[in-house]
């Protein structure tokens, strides 16, 4: 789903952990090293709860086990670059 | 001044063996009321540069630790504070910090108090242990920030300048870092396991340790003196001058006999009779213990618990990781041997990447060889890591809770084909390293005759066969009474796994707790049993002990032993020949 308003994109993805551990401290520094130079907003959501994908606290706080379901939401001019390194680095179990 | 004070004496349970005697030093982790007052515009600014600054404070004092510990050689504790300086990073910490200070407008204590709370509360929500966990790293961090936005000094361990016996609700694993070892006296924690950082510690400096204690608030009463006994697990507080007597005295036996036991360092560990038995080391860590091995007079390393040193990684230890940690302790122990054991995970170890798995029956569930077996791959890659340890010295592979042969053909399959990988690719490695089986589980010691048919060693470990054998798990402290080595069914056991290995002439060695209680060591040795392995700080008292008697009259005891039927008959028997032989112990205390 994409939305234009102006010049930020919003974007909504829906991607499984597949991390052994699940979102555990490694990954979560791994998020956040890849986030920390982007211009867009990124949450993650899980179980009803949101918060920033920029601070490690805040992800672990999520406790997302192995196979649970996040819903990643992008906001800001760079998204769609921000949404397909997220991505890789899902994919590739953030290089574990 | 009056001294109207009743001795109370608390129960725990003991970790670390020993007696001390000294004052109290209450480690206060709980943070105490925080005021809150408003900050005026004007210096909102400053207020935001205070917390910059105990940010970075607190930094650097990580920073410091963890280099400390890394020149230490403990990898253990270095990732957990990698860990720690990453969340100091934190935006939570930076500028979610910085922001709620300028919109509240109130002081730096009140609004990190506030956010700490918001975040303990979420944190105590979350049901997966392994993530709640995470919260005490948490906790430790904002403790030490704490300590620098206050004016006082942040209560650390490493204040402490003069001997003290420590008391606390929990220790992290940056407060023990901290600590100048030769002023603690002893440790008592209201909680903390047997596995915990603290007491792998506390065991290899031969600090007594009791836990699960849950002590009145020292503050509310004078406390004058406290006694702390590591063997049976006795926290007295005030103890009365008849208590205060009987301990210093048998203190004072044990200082003494501690000099005494110098002069064994460089003696064999001899019967009086001339029957040589051999001791061996079991380490956990690569830290000072590891030094005095050689020292002490131990003959290598019996027991390696591989598993501890990689405990707090989050990935699986790589080979050139392991590589190294083996190749460190095989070439500290020069010609002596160096017995590894492969993980060990499950029941109550876990590694970060190995979590607990909910299981009904951890105990008797997927751990150790079982794990492993599962995990082929990793298991190969430390498998390989032994093996290439091997050609700087002797190496021996010890594989844990082995419950039947086909087991140990599994294990030695993967065994097989690490060997060929290693040839193949040309690495270096001994082409003779002894294959040895742990017997902990009951059916592998009524099996032994078959096991050894296809392995070159045995080691018996009784802390679980106990366990198993009894089926009582023996962290249950409503059921410690039923948890007993001295057990005639145990004897049995052992008495059997004993002469089968001796009749085929192949090497058995005990590494359980009772390989390290003095208790048991005429018993073990009349048993048939060559080697001890037992903690560091242990082996001078053994070989001691050993020094003292006759073989003759250990065959005797344990002939006697053999035919009494409860434990509690043999137990008594134990004692009193151990009052006997050992002028300095005094089984009233």
């Amino acid at each position: 789903m994409t939305i234009k308003e102006n010049e930020r994109i919003h974007l909504v993805k829906k991607i499984r952990v597949t991390n052994a551990l699940g979102l555990h401290t490694r990954p979560a520094t791994h998020i956040v090293k890849l986030l920390q130079n982007v211009k867009s907003e990124v949450f993650f959501t899980y179980r009803k709860e949101t918060v920033t994908a920029k601070s490690i606290l805040n992800i672990l706080m999520l406790a997302v086990p192995k196979n649970g379901q996040i819903t990643i939401t992008i906001e800001g001019e760079d998204a769609n670059e921000v949404c397909e390194e997220l991505l890789a680095a899902f994919e590739n179990q953030f290089g574990e | 001044m009056d001294l109207d004070l009743t001795e109370i004496e608390l129960k725990g349970y003991p970790i670390c063996t020993g007696v001390a005697i000294g004052k109290p030093f209450l480690f206060i982790v709980a943070e105490e009321s925080v005021p809150e007052f408003s900050i005026a515009v004007e210096q909102i600014e400053e207020e935001v540069a205070r917390w910059y600054q105990a940010l970075k404070c607190s930094r650097k004092d990580v920073l410091t630790l963890q280099q400390k510990l890394q020149s230490e050689g403990g990898g253990e504790g270095v990732a957990i504070l990698g860990t720690h300086l990453e969340m100091l990073h934190d935006p939570v910490m930076t500028v979610q910090m910085e922001e709620q200070i300028r919109r509240k407008g109130k002081n730096t204590e009140y609004v990190f108090k506030s956010v700490i709370s918001e975040y303990e509360q979420k944190f105590q929500k979350i049901t997966n242990q392994f993530f709640r966990e995470r919260l005490k790293d948490f906790q430790d961090i904002a403790r030490r920030i704490f300590g620098h936005l206050r004016p006082q000094k942040r209560q650390s361990l490493s204040g402490i300048d003069s001997k003290h016996i420590i008391f606390a609700h929990e220790l992290a694993p940056s407060d023990t870092a901290e600590a100048k070892t030769e002023f603690i006296q002893a440790f008592v924690t209201r909680s903390g396991a047997e596995t915990s950082h603290v007491a792998i510690m506390a065991r290899s400096m031969g600090i007594p340790f009791v836990t699960n204690v849950d002590f009145p608030s020292l503050n509310l009463f004078p406390v004058h003196e406290v006694i702390v006994d590591g063997e049976s697990g006795s926290v007295i507080i005030n103890p009365s001058h008849k208590t205060l007597s009987a301990y210093a005295d048998k203190n004072k036996r044990l200082r003494t006999h501690v000099t005494d036991l110098q002069k064994t360092y460089s003696l064999d560990a001899e019967t009086i009779d001339g029957y040589k038995a051999q001791i061996s080391a079991n380490i956990e860590m690569c830290g000072d213990d590891l030094d005095k091995i050689l020292i002490y007079g131990g003959e290598g390393i019996g027991l390696f618990r591989s598993e501890y040193i990689f405990m707090s990684k989050e990935t699986f230890p790589h080979e050139e990781e392991q590589l190294d940690v083996y190749r460190r302790l095989v070439e500290k122990v020069g010609q002596y041997p160096c017995v590894i054991r492969t993980f060990d995970f499950g029941g109550d170890k876990f590694g970060n990447f190995h979590p607990p798995q909910y299981e009904k029956n951890p105990y008797l569930g997927c751990r150790a060889i079982r794990l492993m077996l599962k995990d082929k791959k990793n298991f190969k890659v430390q498998l390989r890591a032994i093996m290439r340890a091997s050609a700087f010295g002797e190496v021996s592979i010890l594989f844990p809770m082995i419950s039947g042969l086909e087991e140990l053909r599994d294990a030695k399959k993967v065994v097989e084909e690490a060997k060929k990988e290693l040839k193949e690719e040309g690495i270096p490695f001994s082409r003779s390293i002894p294959i040895g089986c742990m017997i902990e589980v009951p059916s592998a010691a009524l099996t032994v005759d078959l096991l050894l048919k296809e392995c070159d060693f045995i080691s018996i470990g009784t802390n679980d066969l106990v366990q198993y054998a009894l089926a009582v798990d023996r962290g249950n402290p409503s059921l410690s009474y039923l948890y007993q080595p001295s057990h005639p069914s145990i004897l049995r056991m052992i008495k059997m796994i004993v002469a089968e290995t001796n009749r085929v002439k192949k090497t058995l060695s005990v590494c359980g707790e009772i390989a390290g209680d003095l208790l048991y060591t005429a018993l073990l040795l009349g048993l048939g049993v060559h080697e001890f392995s037992v903690s560091v700080p242990t082996i001078p008292s053994i070989k001691d002990i050993i020094r003292r008697i006759s073989y003759v009259e250990a065959c005797e005891l344990a002939e006697e032993a053999l035919k009494l039927s409860t434990s509690g008959e043999v137990e008594t028997l134990l004692q009193n020949f151990l009052k006997q032989n050992l002028a300095y112990t005094d089984s009233t205390l």
